[in-house]
């Protein structure tokens, strides 16, 4: 997630680049102290694992496993709301989305297209199933709740595709208010937050397994990077499953926002969308987000038989000192104060955005899990 | 002042394309094994 610094009075297009852009600065060298940051945090998060374990051995004691995962997100978190991150660090920060896809467009190299179509096939059904419920029910909490239409809209469209990018992509679309637009994203984020470090701990209370944990954390958890912080904190392949539902819910992103966009546009309160099959295509290709054809060509190359083991250890590598990046980022860029402070009635729509979509979401992987047997023999 | 023509050019193409090609480049550095080895 990035939790940026929201003011719901300001109106003009710079918010929607601090919310979403990676690439902040012009200037190359602006990045290179905030990545060098990521990489101390990250590398630390590590280590911090790595002595953990051993004082715990060391000392005979019977703690959990605290993974490196949580580690850079706790010592990011810390950096943040303590001593701040100051505004030098904030361009290279903000590249953890780049680190994100990277790491997904390396991660392609671990599925074979075969199993990336059976489980993109079988988890959009519980996608489509997923929003349904769950976003005509955070519509009606919404409006239950006194927010707006296109708030309630906007709500809807983060929990049920991928959070702060939807929010964004569907600001322009539906002719969102910018007052609208932060109190959905400070929905997203403080429900992001709360999945983060909920699902996992649940997820083993219950008795998943890496599979269902997977995907159930690729349903439930809005942003991407914090859906596969979710995954890996619960095991790296539970991580590697959640990354693909996740990826198969992020190319619906445009879909949706159409969808949303004709409904308002129809009402008069949005910008018409130019007729016909073609610029309808247009608008989804628009949307669509670019890395899963990156995540698709590695997995082509993979599947074809081109790559040597040491390669495919390479991009394994590469994978995770990319998400290594990513956890740092997400920490660094989680200012509770600002959550706090947008009040409570995004918070509460949140809880309750959660609670539904991390009940349906449940309720569907077990059902497809262990009553109809889908999923990968992986 | 005018933007010079390639500015123009590298802001349309887009940040999601450009973390995509970025990407791309390091995967095909890796699978070339021209990065540098940092043991997990």
């Amino acid at each position: 997630m990035s939790t940026v610094s929201i003011d719901p009075d300001e109106t003009d297009e710079t918010d929607e680049k601090s919310e979403e852009a990676t690439f902040t600065s012009g200037r190359p060298f602006d990045y290179v102290p905030g990545i060098l940051l990521l990489i101390a945090v990250g590398v630390l998060g590590k280590y911090a694992q790595i002595w953990w374990n051993t004082v715990a051995k060391h000392r005979h004691w019977t703690v959990p496993d605290i993974e490196y995962v949580l580690w850079a997100i706790l010592i990011g978190l810390l950096i943040t709301n303590t001593v701040g991150l100051h505004r030098i660090f904030r361009p290279g920060v903000l590249t953890y989305q780049f680190w994100l896809k990277v790491g997904i467009v390396a991660l392609g190299s671990r599925f074979v297209l075969g199993d990336i179509a059976k489980l993109g096939a079988t988890s959009l059904v519980q996608i489509l199933v997923d929003m349904a419920v769950a976003g005509t029910i955070i519509l009606v909490v919404a409006r239950a709740f006194g927010l707006s239409g296109k708030l309630g809209s906007l709500l809807a469209i983060g929990t049920s595709i991928c959070g702060v990018s939807a929010i964004v992509a569907a600001k322009g679309a539906i002719r969102a208010r910018n007052a609208d637009v932060s109190y959905a994203i400070a929905a997203i984020l403080a429900l992001g937050a709360v999945g983060l470090f909920a699902l996992p701990p649940l997820g083993h209370l219950i008795g998943l397994t890496n599979y269902e944990f997977g995907l159930w954390a690729g349903l439930a958890v809005d942003n991407t990077a914090e859906t596969t912080a979710t995954g890996y904190l619960f095991s790296d392949h539970a991580g590697k499953i959640a990354v693909l539902v996740k990826s198969t819910r992020n190319a619906l992103i445009g879909f949706v926002v159409l969808g949303f966009a004709l409904y308002w546009a129809a009402r008069g309160q949005a910008d018409k969308i130019a007729p016909g099959a073609k610029a309808k295509a247009a608008f989804i290709w628009e949307k669509f987000p670019k890395f899963v054809l990156g995540f698709l060509a590695v997995s082509a190359i993979a599947t074809a038989g081109w790559l040597s083991k040491g390669q495919a250890a390479n991009l394994a590598n590469v994978s995770k000192w990319a998400f290594l990046l990513t956890f740092a980022g997400v920490g660094l860029t989680t200012d509770i104060r600002q959550i706090a402070r947008t009040g409570w009635r995004p918070l509460v729509v949140a809880i309750i955005g959660l609670t539904v979509v991390a009940s349906v979401s449940l309720g569907l992987v077990l059902l497809t899990s262990r009553v109809f047997h889908w999923g990968l023999n992986t | 002042m005018e933007t010079p023509q390639w500015r123009g050019w590298l802001e349309r193409v887009g940040d999601d394309w450009w973390a995509t090609l970025l990407a791309g480049v390091i995967v095909a550095l890796a699978v070339a094994d021209a990065l540098p080895k940092i043991p997990w």
